[in-house]
């Protein structure tokens, strides 16, 4: 008898240390910060059963880090001084990515990506290229958009309310839009006739979709490629606009970002502004302007107020092409383990397969929709977007973009962003039919040293001749001195015999 | 067989011992519980109250740091120039190092959701994010003459995240211009930061982690900024405001409300006693159900010990104390009981059937013993008859009596006389005689001993006439009248006394033989009356003559235990036989 009982202890006390054994084998999830604009969307704070089921689907946890496009990158030089990289960076790093790379704070992508089937389909050749250096590509490209996509960038929303009072049609070429803006002045000392998004859509607004840094032009003058802000174009667009900014009609502040003060949106939301060039990308329509209207508007259709306008063309009906040349990818730190980017490689991979795009055009399958064999997907809620479901859904729709013929075929599309839609297709029809031509500026994008020898910032070049007591031309040549000074010649030749 | 009463008194004390041990029990347990309730909810205060007192603290220094924060700002020269330049180039540039500042500021300090630089000329909703209560924070703003918080405002982050409403806290200061030569610096703007709830929730952390506890921290509209809803009353909301503290104290939750006026709001932490309490009750629960399931047991346990052993031994004890009353009586015990019990009981019945079939083999030996013994009693008495030929006797006797007339000697006739009659008595007739007869027959043989004894015997005689008739066993007085004579009075020099009486009540005849002879000692006379109490035993010796144990034989085989006999005396003053015998046997 006693040896039994002493048997049943011995098992009764093996039995309780397998489930203390059991608990402590049960590993903790990989930890992998992200850092990018849209990144608190992933915050745990939020109920988000989107997030919960990718972390749970990969044995991950997010810890964002937000990153607003303005300061990313002082936030990702400092974190890289701090050696603090995130794992994943969402940057649209066009003219100092170089940077990171020469600081040892990015790692490049694994040679063979035949493990992720779904992104390869995303390393195409120009973007692949672009984001090519020293033989290894260092990132995701974040859109699949081709090369021949000529779909505008960015619009004007106009206050209805002012097109009445003017009693003026919406604006079709700069003049109009010069008269249009002089009467709200007019009208309304008060109100700031355009507002931009950022300062980059304001310069948008004379058509101008400026190549970066690294956008080499082929200059038929010199015969040889040219980097776009070195271009005479350049100058003359900026002058288009000059005329605005000297009558009053531009927001004085619109250069002034990240220092506190209120934006272009903040302005136009809250009635101060009567109009704002704005992106055309759903995605930053509906997660911000169409967000924070609901916000301010809860009780206002915002397609009731607003009315959507072309960028301008000139006297000859002349657009710019929209090169979707932007160099947003999906960055990876050198402190990311082999183990760690084959972890958030599968993520993407899964993201970009059949049924990831499934998940990120439609939703969570039995939630937000059901589909049955030979029939379409049937939403199972109406009137509301996954915008307003999940959170996360405002990251992991860019993780990487999703393709933009889903987009404009989104049947749950609110209204305003369909009229968007509209609008754009509107006014690629309006082009071809009416034969209004554009301008292609060819441009290959090469990551070059321009990143470290000339620090353009664009934005700041094109504010300084806009503002130039001197006028356009005389700063252009001021800056354009400068650039020679600082060698730009000898690196116009090298890449030029480069590219050729 | 009449059922027996299902308790036994060894059972139901049993019971009652249990029961009373179990409400015992019970009642420690309730009072032990209520002690730890007590304990518990005090140390759950404490701990909250200390949670609290760290919260404050806590909070405290991080309200400090961000107003050091916010100085730091409004006094950089960059924020200064940005506010004060009139060239719009000049201003984007000053722009960059505020916006330089302000990046770096948030990678200094965590939980910094915005910064937001005013203007004196701005609009009074200036930020979409702010939302209506605005120009109320910025009354507020201008109005504060130094870094402070300026309050908890409801906030709406610019990029998808639909839905959720977040409070951040506000501190901010104005910007003065502070250039040489300035008397009076004016307000060139103001510097204001917010702060994320997160950053102060993270101080929170601990009663999150406390199952039963639930906060709220509230602006001063009563509007929750963190936590959950609580139920508070204005009253009670009001009297935190102005004492720093508020407690309410529920059956079901106590009510802690602290002011926290660095961030002009209130914290309020409700305890769920409840939850807090759950644990115990269950294991108060629990350990009740075992006392009650003990108890089931012992109660069962009780009753099996009742049904097998107290009651079975109830019932035997019953029984035994039945027989030793009327050992004739219960002559059969029930078996029942456990298996010793029932053996118990069944060898009682065997020894019972045993005794009952030996009892009645004695009796029957008994029986055929007294039978042969009256038999043999018969013979003795037969054959004493016979050794004397009555006839003989009678004859000589009578020519005995007759000589005596003819020669005139009238002693001797008369005492031939008597002789005769005495002894015809003595011989013939029945067991059963007339009283008169029997007293007659004493006479005759006083009249006898007279001759001997002369007048130095008196005799009385007290016979009641209502007893004359009644019949009594032969030859049972006169031998207690001779043992008088013999024992008694002969050897007595002065003359004495002999009374004969004989009475009789509602249920007895009393027959007393009285002399006032020498006595019998006490010794002697103890055995006597031994020997009459038991006539038969073999104390009473082998007296086989007539005598007063010879009396006590045959009165007890003719009358049974139903007469009494009793022999007092008192040396040198005589001897009593006092003969007592059922009416109704007579």
């Amino acid at each position: 008898m006693r040896p039994l009982c002493l048997g049943m202890t011995v098992i009764l006390l093996w039995l309780c240390s397998c489930a203390a054994l059991g608990e402590e084998g049960v590993e903790s999830p990989m930890v992998i910060t992200i850092a990018g604009e849209y990144a608190e969307s992933l915050s745990g704070d939020y109920d988000d059963p989107l997030r919960s089921y990718l972390e749970e689907k990969f044995d991950i946890s997010f810890v964002p880090l937000q990153v607003d496009t303005a300061d990313a990158s002082y936030f990702y030089r400092l974190r890289a001084a701090a050696n603090e990289f995130p794992d994943i960076m969402l940057y649209d790093a066009q003219w100092d990515f170089l940077y990171f790379i020469q600081a040892n704070a990015l790692r490049p992508l694994p040679d063979i990506l035949s493990d992720y089937p779904n992104l390869r389909e995303y390393i195409t050749y120009p973007y692949a290229r672009n984001l090519q250096y020293n033989g290894k590509i260092w990132g995701l490209p974040r859109s699949l958009y081709s090369e021949e996509q000529r779909l505008p960038g960015y619009c004007v929303l106009i206050y209805k309310d002012y097109l009445s009072r003017t009693g003026m049609d919406v604006p079709v070429t700069l003049e109009d839009w010069h008269a249009f803006l002089s009467a709200i002045q007019e009208l309304d000392g008060g109100t700031i006739p355009l507002v931009s998004q950022t300062p980059w859509a304001m310069f948008n607004f004379s058509y101008f979709y400026a190549p970066f840094a690294n956008t080499w032009i082929w200059d038929t003058e010199i015969q040889g490629y040219v980097p776009g802000f070195y271009t005479q174009n350049y100058c003359e667009r900026i002058a288009a606009l000059r005329s605005f900014w000297d009558d009053g009609l531009i927001d004085p502040n619109f250069m002034d970002v990240n220092c506190g003060r209120p934006s272009g949106v903040d302005r136009f939301l809250l009635g101060q502004a009567a109009c704002i060039v704005y992106p055309t990308s759903t995605h930053v329509l509906m997660s911000e302007m169409m967000h924070r209207w609901s916000q301010v508007y809860p009780d206002i259709p915002i397609e009731d107020r607003v009315e959507i306008a072309f960028l301008p063309c000139d006297d000859s009906g002349q657009y710019s092409e929209s090169h979707d040349l932007n160099m947003s990818a999906i960055y990876f730190s050198a402190n990311v383990s082999d183990e760690k980017l084959d972890r958030i490689l599968s993520l993407l991979d899964y993201l970009c397969s059949p049924e990831g795009l499934m998940l990120r055009r439609w939703g969570l399958e039995g939630v937000d929709y059901v589909i049955e064999e030979d029939a379409p997907v049937s939403l199972l809620e109406e009137g509301t977007t996954l915008y307003d479901k999940y959170p996360s859904y405002s990251l992991l729709r860019i993780l990487p973009n999703l393709d933009d013929a889903y987009i404009r075929s989104d049947p749950s599309l609110p209204a305003f962003a369909g009229l968007l839609n509209e609008k754009c297709a509107e006014w690629e029809t309006l082009c071809e039919q009416n034969q209004r031509h554009w301008t292609s500026l060819k441009a290959n994008t090469v990551l070059t040293d321009s990143g470290t020898y000339f620090n353009p910032n664009l934005t700041e070049i094109s504010f300084r001749m806009l503002t130039a007591p001197e006028g356009v031309e005389a700063c252009f040549e001021e800056i354009r001195q400068e650039f020679l000074e600082q060698g730009i010649e000898d690196l116009i030749f090298k890449v030029t015999i480069n590219l050729q | 067989m009449k059922r027996k009463h299902m308790r036994t008194v060894t059972h139901r004390q049993f019971t009652r011992f249990v029961i009373a041990i179990t409400v015992v029990l019970a009642a420690v347990i309730l009072l032990t519980c209520l002690l730890y309730t007590m304990v518990i909810l005090q140390r759950n205060q404490d701990y909250v109250d200390g949670i609290l007192a760290r919260y404050q603290e806590s909070l405290s220094t991080q309200m400090e740091e961000y107003t050091q924060l916010v100085q730091t700002a409004a006094y950089d020269a960059s924020v200064l120039e940005y506010l004060q330049a009139d060239d719009p180039y000049a201003r984007h540039l000053a722009g960059l190092e505020v916006s330089t500042l302000f990046s770096s500021l948030k990678m200094v300090q965590n939980g910094i959701e915005d910064f937001f630089l005013f203007r004196p000329d701005d609009a009074s909703v200036t930020y979409a994010s702010l939302g209506a209560r605005q120009p109320e924070l910025m009354q507020r703003l201008w109005m504060s003459a130094k870094p402070a918080v300026i309050g908890i405002y409801p906030y709406a982050p610019s990029y998808g995240q639909a839905g959720n409403e977040r409070y951040v806290t506000v501190v901010g200061c104005p910007v003065y211009n502070l250039s040489a030569g300035e008397q009076h610096p004016s307000v060139v703007g103001a510097v204001a930061v917010a702060i994320s709830q997160q950053a102060i929730e993270s101080n929170l952390s601990e009663f999150y982690q406390l199952e039963g506890i639930h906060y709220s921290l509230m602006d001063r509209h009563q509007t929750v900024i963190l936590g959950e809803q609580l139920p508070v009353s204005e009253q009670d909301f009001r009297a935190a405001g102005e004492q720093g503290r508020f407690s309410r104290d529920t059956l079901a939750a106590s009510v802690t409300l602290i002011s926290i006026p660095s961030m002009d709001a209130v914290l309020v932490v409700q305890t769920d006693k409840m939850v807090l309490l759950k644990d115990l009750f269950t294991i108060t629960l629990v350990v009740l159900a075992m006392v009650l399931f003990l108890l089931g047991g012992m109660l069962y346990i009780s009753g099996r010990i009742s049904r097998e052993i107290t009651m079975p031994l109830s019932t035997l004890t019953e029984a035994v104390k039945e027989m030793d009353v009327d050992p004739t009586h219960t002559r059969h015990v029930p078996e029942e009981g456990n298996a010793d019990f029932r053996m118990l009981s069944a060898s009682l019945n065997r020894m019972l059937k045993t005794e009952t079939r030996l009892t009645h083999e004695l009796l029957e030996a008994n029986r055929s013993l007294y039978e042969s013994e009256l038999a043999k009693k018969h013979l003795e008495l037969q054959f004493l008859r016979s050794q004397i030929n009555p006839h003989f006797l009678y004859n000589t006797l009578e020519t005995i009596r007759s000589i005596a007339v003819v020669r005139k000697v009238p002693e001797v006739a008369s005492a031939a006389k008597n002789l005769a009659k005495l002894l015809r008595y003595s011989i013939k007739g029945g067991e059963i005689m007339r009283l008169s007869d029997e007293l007659e027959i004493i006479r005759c043989y006083l009249t006898i001993q007279e001759l001997r004894f002369g007048p130095r015997i008196r005799t009385v005689f007290e016979i009641d006439d209502d007893v004359q008739d009644l019949r009594i066993p032969r030859m049972c007085l006169q031998p207690l009248v001779e043992n008088a004579v013999v024992h008694g009075l002969e050897s007595c020099i002065a003359p004495g006394a002999l009374t004969i009486s004989c009475k009789k009540d509602d249920s007895f005849l009393w027959v007393a033989v009285r002399d006032t002879g020498v006595g019998i000692p006490q010794e002697e006379l103890d055995r006597i009356n031994y020997q009459l109490a038991h006539p038969f035993s073999k104390e009473a010796g082998q007296q086989s003559g007539i005598g007063m144990t010879n009396v006590a034989r045959r009165l007890q085989l003719s009358l049974g235990n139903d007469f009494a006999m009793q022999v007092t005396s008192e040396l040198n003053r005589g001897t009593e036989v006092v003969l007592c015998m059922p009416l109704d046997r007579l």
